[in-house]
């Protein structure tokens, strides 16, 4: 077959209606002459665009269901499989990603990672409550309910910073050199911002930590918190302070914590002036 | 147990078809469901033309989204938009369907003065579709029927109907080279008035 009685049934190959002898000559054609092969591809592109010229008919309801049951059995298999060392990993990769990236990569970097691994465990434990419910106590329903609303919200989370690269900045360690880092990222078009840390010490018996928010000399409690295994993310919320912050801070005090704007801090950062 | 994972339309629904694509090589349900809002329509509608049968397409639509769901990687961006790519594999699957049930079942189903019946006016509206897609749809549908009908009504046969050109010639009584011809102008004329559409698949 030549090149010209090939053209002759491309659009018939492409349409999937060549009779089966002239489909083989047509394949072996192609394999050896890149012309009729481009003009195949052409032409595969147009038949494919008309399949989206069907009438458009209704999806029957209860199929989505069906089809996110068995993704959701699937998934939750996956997990039970692959569970752990998330942490160890990040722990590795931040480690090396500091050498070499801006503070607002290893943020996103370490967030991501830590977020990952908070969503597995919410959804094992998900999976964990759903196999138990079988009886179906409202207690327990509740919190499956929790669990996933907790699991979708650091989904989101992590896709909001999958998507962009976030802006942050490394919060200052005041007194001796510490191991411990302070990042704090913001989303750029909503009004939340995250504390991440690593490395901290847990606190001291009858201590808690907190964080900040300032404008000059006014300043709001955004958060207490406790380090889980020297981590710590925690979701800040911007409107906590009537005005437009201009800082945060993070510090260590007694137990109860301060409840005025504390005159020291273990941990800061300005944030940067909006442009 | 009610459903667990309910995308953030404000989030998900932002990504791209690359981007939730990506998602799912992480077994992320909210995107799969995501990706599942905007194609299953399409999907449905295209197996469904194909098979002419609510439960054969059903299950049809089943199999494609658990393949992407699988094997997200089956589909790369080097490929055309995941649009096309998604509709054509669905197209394809129904044409082995339909092919490898016996020639009685395809007959009685998919006869031309049926398929003639199934062929809709261009619609205007298309509830359940992206803006871009009923778009690129509506696009689709006109080229088509700026096409003489013969032409067009081949073509359908040829790619929902799975018949070879030889078949159409017997069912429509026309000698084989009739056939030939209406295929290569009707396909010649919509390369060109879709040149636009096959750029962006390109890219």
């Amino acid at each position: 077959m030549d090149c010209s009685e090939v053209r002759d049934i491309i659009d018939a190959y492409a349409l999937g209606a060549s009779a089966p002898e002239e489909t083989a000559e047509i394949e072996s054609h192609v394999a050896e002459c890149v012309r009729c092969w481009d003009e195949l591809g052409r032409a595969q592109r147009t038949a494919s665009l008309l399949a989206l010229s069907v009438p458009m008919k209704g999806v029957p309801e209860g199929l989505e269901g069906r089809i996110m049951a068995i993704a959701r059995e699937e998934a939750a298999l996956d997990k039970r499989s692959e569970r752990q060392p998330i942490l160890q990993r990040l722990r590795l990769s931040w480690a090396s990603a500091a050498a070499g990236l801006g503070v607002a990569s290893i943020a996103a970097l370490a967030f991501a990672g830590v977020l990952q691994a908070q969503v597995n465990d919410l959804r094992s434990e998900n999976d964990r409550m759903e196999s138990q419910i079988q009886g179906t106590t409202q207690e327990l329903e509740g919190r499956v309910r929790d669990a996933s609303d907790a699991a979708d919200n650091a989904s989101a989370l992590l896709v909001s910073l999958a998507k962009t690269s976030r802006p942050g900045v490394e919060m200052k360690m005041s007194g001796e050199p510490q191991p411990a880092s302070v990042l704090y990222t913001w989303s750029e078009d909503s009004e939340e911002g995250l504390v991440i840390c690593e490395n901290l010490e847990d606190a001291p018996e009858g201590m808690v930590y907190q964080v900040w928010l300032w404008a000059d000399t006014v300043g709001a409690l955004a958060a207490s918190f406790e380090p889980e295994d020297g981590y710590c993310l925690l979701p800040v919320d911007l409107t906590a302070l009537a005005v437009a912050p201009t800082g945060v801070g993070l510090t260590l005090l007694e137990s109860g914590g301060a409840s005025d704007l504390p005159d020291s801090w273990l941990a800061y950062a300005h944030f940067p002036a909006a442009e | 147990m009610t459903e667990d994972v309910s995308p953030d339309e404000g989030l998900y629904g932002d990504l791209s078809d690359e981007e939730l694509m990506q998602r799912l090589t992480v077994r992320d349900l909210a995107a799969f469901r995501t990706l599942y809002a905007r194609y299953s329509k399409l999907v449905y509608s295209a197996t469904y033309r194909v098979l002419r049968d609510a439960h054969l397409a059903e299950d049809m639509v089943q199999e494609v989204f658990l393949r992407i769901w699988r094997k997200p990687d089956s589909y790369s961006p080097m490929r055309g938009r995941l649009t096309t790519w998604l509709t054509s594999v669905s197209r394809n699957r129904a044409v082995d369907e339909v092919r490898s049930r016996n020639r009685r079942y395809r007959h009685e189903t998919a006869s031309p003065e049926e398929a003639e019946r199934e062929l809709a006016a261009p619609e205007t509206e298309d509830p359940g579709l992206t803006a871009e897609l009923a778009d690129q749809r509506r696009i689709i549908v006109a080229a088509l029927f700026k096409l003489p009908e013969d032409q067009r009504k081949t073509i359908e046969l040829a790619y929902f109907g799975g018949f070879t050109q030889q078949e159409i010639a017997q069912m429509l009584e026309q000698p084989l080279g009739t056939v030939k011809t209406r295929i290569r102008l009707g396909m010649q004329k919509l390369r060109v008035a879709l040149t636009p559409e096959l750029r962006l698949e390109k890219s």
